[in-house]
């Protein structure tokens, strides 16, 4: 695993928010057991944008096995929590 | 693992204020997004601005936009980020309707006449074919088809008038700038398919080269794993750069936006101060610090052969910036490389604005290149439509920040193809309603010159004598008030003393204008006072102020108008003012002018300012 340097606080509002703006979608909450079924036009080209744009937002990086790995929501947040950013429900 | 906490910053989105308005606005929410996004540094932003501007309504935005333009990219990768961040770059100048061919539909769509592409008769035409795509990812390094290139671009240039990019590949990521089987391929693939390009195209083929827009990325270009899970060529901040690349050189085929560059000299196209240091002290070796001057110079006439026009724009006596370009013969630039001189003390925004009258072109077609930040925020704050290269301190820069605008490429190159293209696009201008280049008519037309008349009253007086007292050129007078008496002249029911506030869509430039009438008679007023601040002249304001008095000295039963000039050093601007709204010469001494006008009752020619009437407020 890499090393990380600091351990940021992130909240669900912080990751909602990147939804939002990857889906177009102003109320979409998220919850833990979300998947992509549950979110209208989460595709595999929108599941990169939602990726770049969590790398972008958050500092990260993210494998291509991680990615593809992701299911739900909560295996995101556990993700982001490999990578430093510690997320909370 | 080291751990320190840190809190998290939040993502402050640029939009919002756009967003919360959107619904009630539409096209108030565009110009905030217009001003407030930087959409280009972060993907965010970028997917926000995307997604936003699909709620502004198409109407709104083709208000705004000066032409529309049909673009076609066609490609053997996903276009989707290329497409949106090329729409992006375009809008709000040209508004453009973007097909975007399926994968590997490129042949079909070029060759077939009853193709989508066919029938989307797009303007221009972009084709994209990426390094990973002729390849399957890398894996095999098969020659490019530049057969099939070549006949695909015949057919479809035997139909269509339309130019078609074609974007060169880009390096493997496997590519060391050696010899190995990686960077063979990749150099073939780049010759074989921009020689494909010109033998399908022949004079009409123009090319991009991927390369250094890719250089200029402060991050990562390539990302394979964009291209094994959605086949996206480049890492998707690469492929928005791309699209930007593609709106300007779309922009400077169709509808360029740079027609004229106004260039300051001192500093700029040479070291030095030609009126201080004189001709032959002047910094122009190759050899030292005089390279940068020279290559801004070969860059200048550059553009002046590829048909756009030079206007030296300095502060100096004439004579010595003639001198310099006489007796340095290591000047690139000749004086006959040069339409217009417009040296001398004045302004520079009046000589800009002079230039343009000129030549009859609008200020947005002007690039402007001063080594000065005094004088391009002089040139700012008065004529905000015109493009200012923002220099660097280190004139070795100037060239490559200036070529970085990317407003100067005539990527058009024969002679043949030029005049072609010229048709097309004047063509194109007549069928769209409004043209990038517009006659002052038009241009004051689109203005949407707005003035509210305001009696002096307390409210305004600091602001209305900081006027009287300041302004010089546009002065039929120059009377000088003082406090005291311009306070009587406003609580004066028989004088009419009015100032006025002047916006139009570029912005509100506060209260810009002055006019004092008196009684001088039984049925007759004089103009005491009538003066405008440079920032608003050259709009009509003067007609919308003259046919405000106008109404109010009608309503008041007068039927004369007497007004005056009284000429000084800086005032020639309105020597002919009163003569050009049909008032008639009374008496003409050395000193003064009187002018008498009758037809009160007849309108003054107000055709493009809407006049309001305001209360004292905006002391602005």
């Amino acid at each position: 695993m890499r090393g990380i340097d600091k351990i940021i606080k992130a909240t669900k509002q912080d990751v909602e928010q990147v939804f939002r703006i990857v889906f177009g979608r102003d109320d979409l909450e998220l919850f833990p057991e979300m998947t992509a079924r549950d979110v209208e036009n989460w595709d595999s080209f929108h599941h990169l944008n939602l990726i770049l744009a969590l790398e972008e937002r958050f500092g990260v990086r993210f494998s291509a096995e991680e990615i593809a790995s992701m299911e739900k929501v909560d295996d995101l947040f556990w993700l982001l929590g490999q990578r430093g950013v510690d997320v909370s429900w | 693992m080291r751990s320190g906490e840190v809190a998290s910053t939040t993502y402050a989105d640029p939009l919002a204020e756009a967003k919360k308005i959107v619904e009630e606005s539409p096209s108030n929410a565009y110009e905030l997004f217009l001003q407030t996004s930087d959409v280009w540094s972060s993907f965010i932003r970028f997917m926000s601005a995307v997604q936003f501007l699909q709620k502004i309504p198409k109407e709104v935005r083709q208000k705004r936009a000066i032409a529309q333009l049909k673009v076609a990219l066609l490609g053997n990768c996903t276009l989707s980020y290329m497409s949106d961040a090329l729409s992006l770059a375009l809008g709000p100048r040209i508004f453009s309707e973007i097909y975007s061919g399926d994968f590997d539909q490129w042949v079909m769509n070029l060759i077939d006449p009853e193709s989508a592409l066919a029938k989307f008769e797009p303007d221009i035409v972009v084709l994209y074919l990426s390094s990973l795509g002729l390849t399957s990812g890398g894996t095999m390094l098969v020659s490019p088809p530049a057969d099939q290139i070549e006949d695909a671009l015949r057919t479809f240039a035997a139909r269509s008038r339309s130019p078609v990019i074609t974007v060169l590949p880009e390096p493997l990521l496997e590519c060391t700038g050696g010899n190995s089987d990686a960077d063979r391929w990749y150099r073939e693939a780049v010759q074989s398919i921009s020689l494909a390009a010109k033998k399908g195209l022949a004079e009409r083929a123009i090319t991009l080269d991927p390369v250094p827009t890719l250089l200029s990325l402060k991050g990562e270009w390539a990302a394979p794993r964009y291209w094994n899970s959605a086949k996206v060529p480049l890492h998707p901040i690469a492929c928005m750069a791309l699209g930007r690349r593609l709106a300007q050189m779309i922009e400077n085929i169709t509808y360029p936006r740079t027609k004229v560059i106004a260039f300051d000299c001192d500093n700029t196209i040479w070291g030095g101060v030609v009126g201080e240091d004189g001709a032959s002290a002047l910094l122009l070796s190759p050899f030292n610090e005089g390279a940068g001057y020279l290559k801004l110079q070969r860059l200048l006439k550059e553009a002046a052969s590829n048909g756009l026009i030079l206007v030296a724009l300095s502060k100096n006596e004439e004579r010595n910036v003639v001198e310099a370009f006489q007796k340095r013969g290591e000047m690139i630039l000749k004086t006959n490389d040069l339409s217009l001189l417009k040296v001398n003390w004045s302004p520079k925004s009046q000589n800009l604005l002079g230039a343009a009258q000129e030549l009859n072109l609008g200020l947005d077609s002007f690039l402007l290149i001063d080594d000065s930040p005094f004088e391009r925020g002089e040139i700012h704050a008065a004529l905000p439509e015109v493009l200012i290269a923002d220099l660097p301190n280190n004139p070795d820069e100037y060239a490559s920040v200036i070529n970085g605008l990317g407003v100067l490429e005539r990527p058009v190159v024969s002679d043949e193809d030029a005049r072609r293209t010229e048709l097309y696009r004047q063509e194109h201008a007549r069928q769209s309603a409004r043209k990038s280049v517009v006659s002052p008519e038009e241009f004051l037309r689109d203005l949407q010159l707005e003035i509210v008349a305001m009696p002096i009253d307390a409210n305004n007086l600091d602001r209305a004598l900081q006027l009287i007292s300041k302004t010089n050129q546009f002065n039929l007078t120059t009377r000088r008030h003082t406090r005291e008496n311009l306070a009587s002249l406003a609580s004066d029911p028989d004088v009419y003393a009015y100032c006025y506030r002047v916006s139009d869509r570029f912005g509100d430039a506060g209260v810009t204008g002055i006019c004092v009438a008196y009684r001088d008679g039984e049925s007759s007023f004089q103009i005491d006072t009538l003066l405008l601040s440079c920032r608003v002249i050259g709009r009509t304001v003067e007609n919308a102020i003259l046919e405000h008095l106008r109404r109010w000295l009608v309503e008041k039963g007068v039927s004369q108008l007497y007004g005056e000039y009284l000429p000084t050093a800086k005032n020639g601007l309105v020597s002919n003012l009163l003569p050009r709204f049909d008032f008639t010469l009374i008496s003409d001494t050395d000193n003064r002018k009187v002018y008498k006008y009758t037809h009160l009752d007849k309108p003054f020619t107000n055709s493009f300012a809407k006049i309001i009437e305001g209360n004292g407020e905006g002391d602005r």
